[in-house]
């Protein structure tokens, strides 16, 4: 069978520590950007199955927003931060600094998410790079506004390839005013788990 | 009478011999190929994550590779009395749905489609039709009833197939 299931509870806690440590740094970046304070939740690892990601993520026809990093380096994997259609319509407004309109986010917008979202996605794995002591790469940044299923094979074709299951740790971020909620997910390729854990287990 | 709906997940395939709508939610670079033998009143939807399991293993999904999922469907489709000879096939997905920043990775949806083609022209299925590639999600509806496909997309008008 595939890699999944039999982690043991220190790793889980050592995974979703290193996490919230990501989370926190991409946290205080995205708060930086837009100028407002930002809370995060506590990560939530999950083992999913490829085929339940999209029900997971919010819905298979359910239309979001996803920038997308492919990692690279030591550690392979996949990191999307997500936002509803109504918050990316806000983050877009705030840091445009226009007030948020349209029932959808305009292509301008879109670019200005991919810069905020690439932005976010650095600070964590830079904080990731540092307390495991491997270098991590993130790819150049890309966008997608459109149904969450459609979005995630691009992570389900990545993981899909040697498993059929993913690993996945969630973060949720939301801003003071609630008008942005956005979640960062990192699901690292089956293989660069046990990189991972093998350097937390020296810790 | 209600016909049935039934929601086919990524890397699974159903082949039904009544009337029953097959949905494949969502497909990204994946590719939804309809295969249906009209004679025989038998007709399946395959959810295709991947071209070629050469590039991975098989665990619990029986269609996540295009090689694996066409003869298993044909298979499935002799079992309730349809025959490969008369199948025909239409195709849709294999969307690039993120643009920009995708220089390292292969186009999945692209190479999905290609392959998807070069499987069925060997087993001498004919593709009658087909809406594929772009950049947009679609939802595949096909009616196993009359083998017609509608599908949905945020940005597009519903068509059928």
């Amino acid at each position: 069978m595939s890699t999944k299931l039999d982690y043991k509870e220190w790793e889980i806690d050592a995974l979703t520590e290193v996490c919230s440590i990501g989370a926190g740094h991409a946290a205080t970046a995205l708060s930086q950007l837009l100028d407002r304070k930002v809370t995060i939740s506590v990560p939530e690892f999950a083992i999913v199955g490829l085929s339940d990601l999209p029900e997971v993520m919010g819905g298979a026809e359910t239309r979001a927003t996803a920038v997308y990093v492919r990692v690279l380096g030591a550690v392979n994997g996949n990191m999307l931060f997500m936002l509803s259609q109504e918050s990316a319509i806000s983050l877009a407004a705030i840091l445009r600094g226009h007030e948020p309109g349209g029932d959808q986010p305009t292509s301008t917008d879109r670019k200005i998410i991919k810069q905020a979202g690439a932005v976010t996605i650095s600070s964590y794995l830079s904080a990731l790079t540092r307390f495991l002591d491997v270098p991590l790469i993130p790819s150049e940044a890309s966008i997608a506004d459109d149904m969450v299923g459609a979005i995630l094979d691009i992570v389900i074709a990545e993981l899909g390839a040697r498993a059929d299951y993913g690993l996945m740790v969630k973060t949720e971020f939301i801003d003071e005013s609630a008008s942005i909620a956005a979640r960062i997910c990192f699901l690292p390729d089956p293989e660069a788990q046990q990189v991972i854990l093998k350097k937390l287990g020296v810790k | 009478m209600e016909v049935a709906r039934i929601i086919v997940g990524i890397g699974q395939l159903m082949v039904v011999n009544s009337p029953t709508v097959l949905v494949g939610a969502a497909l990204g670079s994946c590719v939804g190929l309809m295969l249906y033998d009209e004679h025989h009143r038998v007709a399946g939807l395959a959810h295709i994550m991947l071209p070629s399991s050469s590039d991975g293993r098989v665990d619990g999904l029986p269609a996540k590779f295009a090689d694996r999922a066409i003869p298993l469907m044909l298979v499935r489709l002799e079992e309730l009395g349809g025959k490969a000879t008369y199948c025909r096939a239409k195709l849709a997905g294999g969307a690039q749905m993120f643009l920009g920043g995708d220089g390292i990775r292969r186009n999945v949806g692209v190479r999905n489609v290609e392959v998807v083609k070069v499987l069925l022209d060997e087993y001498r299925i004919p593709v009658l039709a087909e809406d594929t590639g772009g950049d947009h999600a679609r939802t595949v509806e096909f009616d196993t009833g009359n083998f017609e496909v509608s599908i949905r997309s945020i940005i597009r008008e519903q068509k059928k197939i």
